[in-house]
């Protein structure tokens, strides 16, 4: 049903560190991998070894370079299903395919029941919704339900892909609706921020902003490093009046 | 947004058909329909054939045409679904409506049931007809109505989420229907009521300053946040794109990427203005003029108003710009 819950037992989601991700991309293979083997339906490719290959995703990461007017660095940034408490992509689906469960918040497509409509995908601002032209039906991030609860899997397996894959460990999951959790307290410490709140769909998933690069601190170093630099410049400068002593006296 | 032709092809047919279905229901619950009843059938007929030939368009849109019917279930929160309900409840009254004249057509006392239905609803046939066809009007422009809100209520858009799209929506379509009706009635030989005439022609010019009042407003709607709030950082922070996320085209890209060049939305904006309004409305004055080319004048109006309107739909959706369009 695109009723939504008036309220979610837990608030399952992604706490992504937007100060230690590389842009390695391993989260978006092993995302892609895990979503298009098994039991699930393929995330489609198309032209895979043509000229303009596509295809869908379900995870994708973008390098900007943010100027704050005093430094300008590059972020890397991960985007997916933000698992939002109001899903507008939920309450537009007419058929009832999108559904937002009440167990744990996460947002899911039935592939039974879509019709491929593509206005979920319109109603998202976040694009976390792409369209698969082979099965005709909407794909998105499905917060690896079927590992996440998979009791086959060896406990500490029991995780998003993405998270698993993370060479840094920009990627964590937990439950937002528990204050104790991991991912509640360190989005508490570091000021996780939802993305476009103005447009109030009120996401599930927290940003971590990149730490604040100290100007100040910055100059210590810098200065420290020039210091000791010119230490070890003013001990050659000793040696080389040494060795043009000793040249001149022994010419 | 992009245009796809067959979501375009669906909002003007379907809703030239609800137009004129509109307007037959309207001159139904008002007992002004003068015309006979091959007239109100053949309108009827149309209307229905439009109506259908648009939603049968509007399924090739869908991923999965088969499974169009479930699109009927969600009602109490999605637009589209509400836009699907109220398609198929439009089909009832319009097929009693037609079933009625129907029987009406067939000529007394050449078949007995047609004889004893006579007997039986002589009186109150009138009132029937009135009920009836009102209720199939106040569907089929409730059905233009939910299409408008489809659109009207997505946040993501701002260039449709905005107050005259729905209202615009409605009226083009009911200017639609006039002048098809206006068409329909010269072409079977009636003189075309001169105060239907005198609305059509106040429709045409509200419709062009309602399209004047929207291009305005989309040429300065904007998102009300920015590519920085995007990405979780202050919002007049500098961010520019560095690395795509991909190489290629994507699904979002192509759907919601797509980009008309200002110069030439304002050329398409005129083609629109002067086909879909202005044309129309000095075609209908040509009738006033000269009542006996009226079948010539009204069909040119009918099909420069059409060809205005595929304009005006066209550009809705390619002048559209996308949140989602930040991150790329």
């Amino acid at each position: 049903m695109t009723n939504l819950p008036s309220q979610t037992d837990k608030k399952l989601g992604l706490l992504i560190d937007l100060d230690i991700c590389v842009g390695c991309h391993g989260c978006v293979t092993s995302c892609k991998e895990w979503n298009s083997t098994d039991d699930m339906l393929p995330l489609s490719d198309f032209d895979s070894y043509g000229d303009s290959p596509d295809g869908v995703f379900l995870n994708r990461v973008h390098g900007y370079e943010v100027n704050d007017g005093m430094t300008a660095q590059t972020v890397h940034f991960p985007r997916s299903c933000l698992h939002c408490e109001q899903p507008e992509c939920v309450s537009v689906c007419p058929t009832g395919a999108s559904y937002k469960r009440q167990e744990d918040g996460i947002v899911l497509v039935n592939p039974e029941t879509c019709i491929g409509c593509k206005l979920c995908s319109w109603a998202c601002p976040y694009g976390a919704r792409e369209y698969d032209h082979n099965q005709g039906i909407m794909k998105k991030c499905t917060l690896c339900v079927d590992r996440i609860y998979n009791e086959e899997l060896a406990e500490e397996d029991r995780k998003p892909a993405c998270v698993l894959a993370c060479p840094t460990s920009a990627r964590l999951f937990g439950d937002f609706s528990d204050p104790h959790s991991e991912v509640s307290i360190l989005s508490q410490e570091r000021g996780g921020v939802a993305l476009m709140e103005s447009l109030d769909y009120k996401p599930v998933n927290r940003y971590l902003p990149p730490r604040k690069k100290q100007l100040s601190d910055r100059g210590e170093t810098t200065n420290e490093h020039y210091s000791s630099g010119s230490k070890i410049r003013s001990s050659d400068a000793v040696l080389d009046n040494f060795f043009s002593w000793l040249d001149k006296k022994l010419s | 947004m992009n245009p796809a032709y067959s979501v375009i092809l669906f909002t003007v047919l379907s809703g030239v058909g609800y137009g004129l279905l509109a307007v037959l229901g309207l001159l139904c619950l008002f007992s002004l329909n003068a015309a006979s009843v091959l007239m109100n059938i053949s309108v009827l007929l149309i209307s229905l054939i439009l109506i259908t030939a648009g939603l049968i368009s509007s399924t090739s849109h869908l991923g999965r045409p088969e499974r169009a019917w479930r699109a009927l279930s969600q009602w109490r929160t999605s637009w589209l679904s509400r836009e699907g309900v109220l398609a198929v409840l439009t089909y009832v009254p319009a097929l009693l409506l037609a079933l009625i004249w129907g029987i009406e057509f067939v000529p007394e006392n050449s078949v007995l049931w047609a004889e004893l239905w006579a007997e039986l609803w002589k009186d109150e046939i009138q009132t029937y007809i009135s009920v009836i066809g009102g209720v199939a009007g106040l569907f089929a422009i409730s059905t233009v109505f939910c299409t408008g809100q489809i659109y009207a209520s997505l946040r993501t858009i701002p260039a449709w989420h905005y107050s005259l799209t729905t209202p615009i929506y409605c009226v083009l379509s009911i200017t639609s229907g006039l002048l098809l009706w206006i068409f329909l009635s010269a072409l079977f030989g009636y003189d075309v009521n001169q105060i239907i005439m005198v609305i059509t022609i106040g429709m045409l010019e509200a419709s062009l300053i309602l399209k004047w009042v929207y291009w305005r407003y989309v040429d300065s709607a904007e998102f009300g946040v920015t590519k920085a709030d995007a990405i979780g950082f202050e919002t007049q922070t500098q961010v520019q794109n560095l690395e795509p996320a991909n190489q290629t085209q994507n699904y979002l890209m192509r759907e919601m990427g797509y980009h008309i060049a200002r110069k030439h939305a304002l050329k398409l904006r005129r083609y629109a203005a002067l086909a879909g309004f202005i044309m129309p409305a000095l075609l209908l004055l040509l009738v006033f003029v000269n009542p006996s080319y009226a079948l010539v004048f009204s069909f040119a109006a009918i099909i420069s108003y059409l060809f205005g309107l595929l304009i005006e739909r066209w550009l809705f959706f390619a002048e559209a710009k996308h949140i989602v369009t930040l991150y790329y």
